[in-house]
Parts: C-alpha cells; structure tokens; sequence
C-alpha cells in the first residue's frame, strides 16, 4: 500500500511543483536547470523507495506511475478543461508584428528568447521579420515570419 | 474534430487567454506559499533542525529535550537531564511514544527497562551527584501526531505532543 501511495503522492507533488514553476522551468533549459532537474531526480528517488529496494517495490511504483499518467491522459481526453489545466495553453507573445509586453512580463520571457528561437527556427536576422511567435503549452516559442 | 477558431489577425490557435492570466496569478501565489514554505522550514517546522523544532519540558527533577517536529523514517533524538542524588535515575515514557517511535540506541545504556504504571521505566545508574544527560536515538515508524507523558525520577509525567512529518 505505502508503494502506491508513495508513488502517486510523489507523482503529484512533481506534477504540481513542475506546473506552479512555469514552462520555462520546463522547455529552456539553461546549464544550472539540467543539473536542477537531476538533483531533483534523485532526492525524488528517495522519496519514492525509502529504504525498500525490493524488486517489488520497484516494480509498484512503476505500475503506479504509469496507471497515474493513463488516467491523467483519459481524463485529459474526457475533460478539456481538466487537460487545460495540465497542460496549460499557449500564448502569443508577438501578433502581428506587435510584441504584447504584458505577455512576455507574465511568462518571463523576453526579446533575447524571442530572437533565439527566430535565428535558430527561421533564420531571422531582426524582430521586424517576426509575424507571430507563441509560447507554445510544452514550454518551447514557435516562430512565424513575415 | 473541433478546429481551434482563426483570430482576426488569422493566427488559428486556442489561446485561452483569460485562463493564463488567472493561471499566472495562481503562479505568483503559489511562489509565495513555497517562500512560506521555506520560511517555516527553516524556522524547524518541518523538523531537522530550526528554532521550533524542539520542546523542552523542565521539571524539578530535571529536563526533558524532545522533538516537536519529527519526520517520518528520519533519526532524532530525545535527550534528558536527570537531576543528581541518589544512586538511580529514572525516566519514564508512556506506551503511545513507543506506538511511533523506535529507540535505536540510549546512550549511556540504562541498568534496567522494565514497565510501570504510566509507561517503560529506564533505570540509570549515577555514582556521582551530578546531573545525568543521556541521549535517545530514535526513528519515527509512523506518520501522524504522537502525544505522551514523559517523567523524571518521581516527578509528575508532563504531556508531550509530536508532529511527525510524513
């Protein structure tokens, strides 16, 4: 039972953490963010097992955690809104050619990403060659040139 | 298959943008409750160390020095001052703090563990006239709230509460 429990509570705490920190936690990922996310990868392991190393428990917290994410992506599937909420939506950071600052405030992104994602995605030299760039909902900005 | 609607400026996408906006309010007060978060434990409130983590209960007999906040799995530690005179010391813990807590080691090791009328009795012998400090290495088996009465000596059992974190 403790296996179980530990593993959708766990499951959850990440899934809610991960959410709560913003995308950009998620997609841009810097140097000190991989090491980030493997620090968090093996205190989470620890949390998980405890002091069973059993194949057993293993084997558990696998079933559990994949059972967790099949639910999820069925109830995701039942309930747009429940998938809204998991997922979250994408946002427009440029329409137009016009760059809503509140958007890029709220996300915390700013220009310099914008143009990264650009030059790498569509070879744009400047800003004014942008038509639309969007945030997309897994944490990556997605380009569309004039 | 529902197509996500064309904006007037003809970028077809599902933006939900009222949503993210109360979504990027809930982010900023969910940063705020990790910052408290992180305040209450370094203040001891999730246990392993801080200015509230522990609770002394000071009696004429001595002192007793135990968790208030312990965590599930995790060592700690009870310590106990028993006050000098006579050729035994005492301290009493009642059933429900062994219920949650496993002793691992006493150091120094008591005489004597026998049980008594309000719980196990741990005898120690003191040649000296100075106070006894002995130490309980302990290991929380349960998670939940333990409340038990500790005594010294022939002093009257004081009411304990523990919190311990699963």
């Amino acid at each position: 039972m403790e296996s179980v429990a530990r593993g959708i509570t766990i499951y959850f705490i990440l899934l809610v953490a991960l959410r709560l920190s913003g995308r950009r936690t998620v997609a841009q990922m810097t140097t000190f963010d991989f090491v980030l996310l493997l620090i968090i990868a093996e205190t989470t392991q620890q949390a998980l097992l405890g002091d069973d190393f059993s194949i057993v428990n293993a084997a558990l917290l696998i079933l559990t955690l994949f059972g967790v994410d099949i639910v999820l992506s069925y109830l995701k599937q039942w309930s747009p809104k429940i998938a809204l909420v998991l997922d979250g939506t994408p946002t427009v950071l440029i329409a137009n050619g016009n760059v809503d600052d509140r958007a890029l405030k709220r996300a915390r992104i700013n220009i310099d990403d914008i143009l990264v994602a650009a030059r790498e995605q569509q070879g744009l030299a400047r800003l004014d060659q942008i038509k639309f760039a969007v945030l997309e909902a897994d944490g990556g900005i997605s380009i569309i040139p004039r | 298959m529902v197509q996500p609607p064309v904006r007037d400026d003809g970028l077809q996408i599902e933006e939900h943008r009222t949503f993210q906006e109360s979504f990027w309010r809930a982010e900023r007060v969910s940063w705020v409750i990790f910052g408290l978060t992180l305040i209450a434990a370094l203040l001891g409130v999730t246990g392993s160390g801080g200015m509230l983590e522990r609770q002394i209960i000071t009696v004429a007999d001595g002192s007793v020095d135990v968790p208030r906040f312990s965590r599930w799995g995790a060592s700690d530690v009870l310590q106990a001052t028993l006050a000098g005179g006579g050729s035994e010391r005492r301290l009493t813990l009642s059933p429900e703090f062994f219920r949650t807590f496993q002793v691992e080691d006493i150091d120094p090791p008591p005489i004597a563990a026998e049980g008594g009328a309000d719980g196990l009795v741990y005898r120690f012998r003191a040649a000296s006239a100075q106070p006894l400090v002995l130490t309980l290495h302990l290991r929380a088996q349960y998670p939940g709230i333990v409340s038990f009465r500790a005594s010294v000596n022939d002093g009257p059992a004081q009411a304990l509460r523990t919190i311990v974190w699963p």
